[in-house]
């Protein structure tokens, strides 16, 4: 573990990529602090607060749909980790930049032009990155939780058709429970709590190409 | 007012009402400092025995609870590799005697509420090291070791095997076989310390005597180089004494087992050390009876080396304070030429 007192508790990185830096400190203070909650590798959004759970590995496109849906009218929970609360069995917002990689940050700006995005950074360990800004809203109502709704799990690949399956309650807990940094750790609770969260609750896996049409078949499932 | 994070923590761990009435700045300090000497949980816990948690600033109960369920996750664990451990030995008619934190939180010992264990550490008669040796590798567990340098440390010096590593789990096993190193000054009467030991209920496994308990924290605390946890193991010896001094003729018969272990000097300092800096109560008379105080130098180092647990409090004399202790614990787990060759062949590899 990484003595976060010291002056360089991280690996430096060059000062053009600060930003990296201010993101994978944020994350991983995050991820190792509040673990009261539940957490969950995977990108939240919210709307009527009903909430989106869009988790899965890096390069599924959790990150691009996560973009895609803020851009559509969707409250952003956090593009990296969904937060649950065993207690009340709901998901607590964490709204920082969202962060594009790669192709994904072109395919974001030409879907939505409106997003503030900053300029592309090359070469970082993470290879290229830009952020979006969250809007005011988001950040102003980061301390407001929603009900969990549905699940998606997102699945790029490049010229495919779309195809969503839905996906069994006990699926979506093992969903859950394995993209989870600390499902361990709440034993019995956790078994429960998850139990509770994933009943009831739609899922599905969406394999696509287009955003409009991945968009179209996330927004179906809450409707 | 103004202090280092480790001076609100001692506060705190004197009296944990005073967390009732804290600053944010205070709590900022308190936390962080509480967090890098493995105290986090134990401040939790003492805020539920005196009643104030509940009133406790949001952000403050949020990280508490995080630390319950790290130690609840934590003593899980250790549960489950006693019992791996016993089921490993049911061939043999061994006991072995937990010490350490896996005994107080095995036990349900007061000092191992909200209290961390990464190692599993084990007492055995010396005679049973080559059945348990057998026994904990047909489980599965490996010993760990950088050369043949470290085997021979081990072996024939030292109060202990290499620790053993357990190649699914990796989780360590230290198998002792008396609580200090064979080329030290004090001898303890490790077969006494096995006789006396007794049965945790509910386990086919045993914890020391009381008083053997605290004078093995006390040894631990004078003569281990690592210093990294130095609050925390003050805190296991004090909350011990609490608790045990509660069955009456306790002070007599720690007097008696300090002797029996040849342990005066290591319990005089750490029992001062506690009562100076935790604010632990001795009966009047009983540090005379122990032993004499060699030096305020010793209570000096003593002071310097142990709280200060942040970055910003590492000053100079922190150091020197640490390196001296660090030199100090080899000085009397070893002879002098010995001592040389092992902190220059260390030297060489790098890093202790």
């Amino acid at each position: 573990m990484p003595d976060v007192d010291a002056p360089a508790p991280f690996v430096p990185l060059p000062e053009r990529h600060a930003t990296i830096m201010l993101e994978m400190g944020l994350n991983w203070m995050v991820a190792t602090r509040a673990m009261r909650y539940l957490i969950v590798h995977a990108a939240v959004v919210e709307r009527d607060g009903r909430a989106l759970v869009i988790p899965g590995d890096s390069g599924q496109g959790k990150s691009t749909l996560c973009a895609a849906l803020a851009s559509r009218g969707w409250r952003l929970f956090s593009d990296e980790f969904a937060f649950f609360d065993l207690e009340n069995g709901t998901v607590v917002p964490y709204p920082r930049p969202i962060s594009l990689k790669n192709e994904s940050i072109e395919v974001i700006r030409n879907f939505a032009p409106e997003l503030t995005i900053t300029e592309t950074l090359t070469g970082t360990p993470k290879g290229t990155v830009a952020y979006i800004r969250p809007k005011a809203d988001w950040v102003a109502r980061g301390e407001e939780p929603a009900e969990p709704a549905a699940i998606v799990a997102p699945h790029y690949k490049a010229d495919a058709r779309l195809r969503t399956t839905p996906k069994i309650a006990g699926d979506l807990f093992m969903e859950l429970a394995t993209s989870s940094v600390n499902y361990d750790r709440f034993a019995a609770r956790g078994f429960e709590g998850v139990g509770k969260l994933v009943a009831g609750i739609r899922g599905i896996e969406l394999h696509y190409s287009a955003l409009d049409d991945a968009v179209e078949a996330a927004e179906a499932l809450i409707r | 007012m103004s202090a280092l994070p480790s001076a609100v923590l001692l506060r705190v761990l004197r009296s944990p009402d005073a967390m009732a009435d804290l600053s944010a700045d205070a709590w900022t300090d308190l936390i962080r400092a509480a967090r890098a000497s493995a105290l986090l949980g134990k401040l939790a816990v003492l805020a539920d025995d005196a009643g104030i948690r509940d009133g406790l600033p949001r952000a403050v109960r949020w990280a508490f609870e995080a630390a319950d369920l790290a130690c609840a996750e934590n003593a899980r664990m250790l549960r489950w590799e006693v019992n791996r451990l016993i089921h490993v030995l049911r061939q043999t008619t061994i006991t072995p005697v937990l010490l350490k934190g896996a005994a107080y939180v095995v036990a349900g010992l007061r000092a191992g509420r909200g209290r961390m264990a990464s190692d599993l550490d084990i007492l055995v008669a010396r005679g049973d090291l080559a059945d348990v040796e057998k026994a904990v590798i047909a489980g599965g567990w490996q010993p760990e070791l950088e050369d043949g340098y470290d085997e021979r440390y081990y072996r024939d010096w030292m109060h202990e095997l290499p620790p053993y590593r357990h190649e699914d789990r990796e989780t360590l096993i230290d198998i002792h076989h008396t609580i200090l190193p064979l080329t030290g000054r004090i001898r303890p009467d490790a077969a006494a310390m096995l006789a006396d030991s007794a049965t945790i209920e509910g386990h086919r496994a045993r914890i020391l005597s009381p008083e053997d308990m605290v004078v093995h924290a006390a040894v631990h605390l004078a003569q281990d180089g690592d210093l990294s946890n130095r609050l925390r193991d003050l805190v296991d010896l004090s909350q011990l004494v609490e608790e045990f001094r509660q069955s009456s003729g306790f002070w007599g018969r720690l007097a008696d087992r300090t002797a029996l272990h040849d342990a005066r000097r290591p319990v005089f300092y750490a029992l001062a050390t506690a009562q100076r800096l935790l604010g632990l109560e001795l009966p009047a008379g009983f540090l005379q009876e122990t032993g004499r105080l060699t030096a305020s130098l010793m209570a000096t180092l003593i002071d310097r080396a142990i709280p200060p647990v942040l970055y910003e409090e590492r000053s100079l004399g922190t150091r020197f304070a640490r390196l001296a202790l660090f030199i100090r614990s080899h000085w009397l787990r070893m002879p002098p030429f010995m001592l040389a060759r092992h902190l220059l062949r260390k030297a060489l590899r790098g890093g202790h």
